[in-house]
């Protein structure tokens, strides 16, 4: 069973981050890579991780004033850019 | 110099142990005639000790100031002659001849510490001649949960109110650092006997991984994990930096803090998931702790949490990001092209001072700036 109030995506065990002045540092360990996301793809990425998906994105149109498309399109775009690098994963539940 | 470097020398050399220990290994590995890369070189110590086992010669390479140092004591001690010496990181440099044995001590606290496995792993691949040998030849990494009130203070006080400050903050940071320490056996107590973790050749530069169970023998807050090497120099050498040995040398072990004390009693267990990573020069370490009640503790750390404070450090990581540009990277710049084989440091101090305006304290501060540039860019054969 699915729950609605999980959050839709987890950033994988291999995978080490840290906020650092509201940008995000992510480390994967399986490549020893470095990453950085700026201050609105580390909040993206935080909210996505802590809230449901829908929560997440009406909060982030709610907090940047954006046209829901927009925001939909730029969360995506990041969402598959990390899927694709390893970076995150989907909980149970994600869209 | 510093004071500090010159220090840090006077004990790598005023350690009879490890001196002891590395004068037997050279004698028990290098045959007559061999070439012997002295990695880390320092002031030469081990090299000496490489002619004096029977070396034709010695490469001794090292990125600092000392090496400067190491030619004259090698003039001094008859060896000038058999010693090329090269300022430089050998990740950085090729070598006249390829070398027949390799020895290094930059073994830190816990080997990934202080770089001898890339070095040596890099050495493999272009500096040594095939089958060479390497001095160290392997190592053990070990741990045990220990009480250790010194190392707990350490990261506690930052969630203390220093003059009523609270930099509780600081205190994640705290708990996700290496601390060192030379602890006398008195001052700490282990909650169980120390378990291997990993074992593997001083050329390995890939993650070390390792795990243990530590089933609690002694009632104690359990602070953390001290952890130690055993290094097997050669067949019938080893040395260790195990607080409690009654052979160990003069060397810090590194202490890994759990996130918050916890009281064990016998019959609880402690899991340790160490991972370590040489090229990343960062350890993290998963402890669970099983309380013989049932409870349990779990705690997640990595010395990647406390690398950096603020954003302008991460460009200090190779990440994705383009790395910014700024006024120091220009005018960096302009000293590089400054340089061009004609103008002296002077020149280039008195054609930057028109450009910079009071952006130095005084002369003497652009200068020392100019200097450090020109240092970055001159590194080679001395």
């Amino acid at each position: 069973m699915t729950s609605t109030k999980a959050p839709a995506f987890a950033i994988p065990p291999h995978v080490l981050y840290r906020q650092v002045d509201g940008q995000m540092v992510l480390l994967d360990l399986d490549s020893e890579r470095y990453f950085g996301l700026n201050e609105v793809g580390a909040d993206m990425i935080t909210r996505l991780t802590d809230q449901p998906y829908a929560a997440a994105l009406a909060s982030l149109t709610s907090d940047y004033e954006v046209d829901p498309n927009v925001l939909h399109r730029d969360v995506t775009e990041l969402v598959e850019a990390l899927l694709d690098a390893g970076l995150l994963e989907r909980a149970e539940g994600s869209p | 110099m510093s004071r500090g470097e010159l220090q840090e020398h006077r004990i790598y050399l005023a350690d009879d142990r490890k001196l002891a220990a590395y004068r037997a290994a050279l004698a028990e590995v290098v045959k007559p005639g061999e070439v012997v890369l002295d990695l880390g070189s320092g002031t030469g110590l081990l090299g000496y000790l490489a002619c004096e086992a029977g070396a034709k010669s010695v490469i001794a390479v090292d990125g600092g100031d000392i090496i400067a140092a190491a030619r004259e004591i090698a003039a001094a001690n008859g060896y000038a002659d058999r010693i090329i010496h090269i300022q430089a990181l050998s990740t950085e440099t090729a070598l006249p001849t390829p070398a027949d044995v390799a020895v290094c001590d930059q073994i830190g606290g816990l080997v990934y510490d202080a770089g001898i496995l890339a070095f040596y792993a890099d050495a493999r691949k272009r500096l040594l001649a095939p089958g060479a040998r390497l001095i160290p030849a392997a190592f053990e990494i070990m741990l045990a949960p220990v009480t250790f009130e010194a190392g707990r203070k350490a990261v506690d006080f930052w969630s203390s109110r220093p003059g009523s400050i609270d930099v509780s903050p600081i205190h994640p940071l705290a708990a996700n650092t290496e601390w060192h320490y030379n602890p006398a056996p008195e001052d700490i107590e282990k909650l169980a006997g120390g378990k291997v973790l990993a074992s593997f050749a001083s050329d390995h530069d890939d993650p070390i991984k390792g795990s243990a169970t530590f089933e609690v023998e002694v009632p104690g807050s359990f602070d953390g994990f001290l952890g130690w090497f055993v290094s097997r120099l050669s067949p019938s050498v080893t040395l260790t930096n195990d607080p409690w040995s009654p052979d160990r040398l003069e060397r810090w072990s590194n202490f890994y803090a759990l996130d918050k004390a916890t009281p064990l009693s016998p019959g609880d267990c402690v899991r340790l998931d160490l991972d370590v990573r040489p090229r990343l020069s960062l350890v993290s370490w998963s402890t669970t702790v099983l309380h013989s009640d049932g409870r349990t503790h779990r705690s997640r750390q990595s010395t990647f949490n406390s690398s950096f404070l603020s954003a302008s450090a991460v460009n200090g990581f190779v990440t994705d990001q383009p790395v910014g540009t700024s006024e120091r990277s220009e005018l960096i710049r302009q000293v590089l092209d400054m340089i061009d084989g004609r103008r002296t440091q002077r020149d280039i101090v008195s054609l930057l001072s028109d450009r910079v305006g009071t952006d130095f304290a005084s002369p003497t501060h652009l200068e020392n700036f100019v200097r450090r540039v020109v240092k970055l860019n001159s590194r080679d054969l001395m």
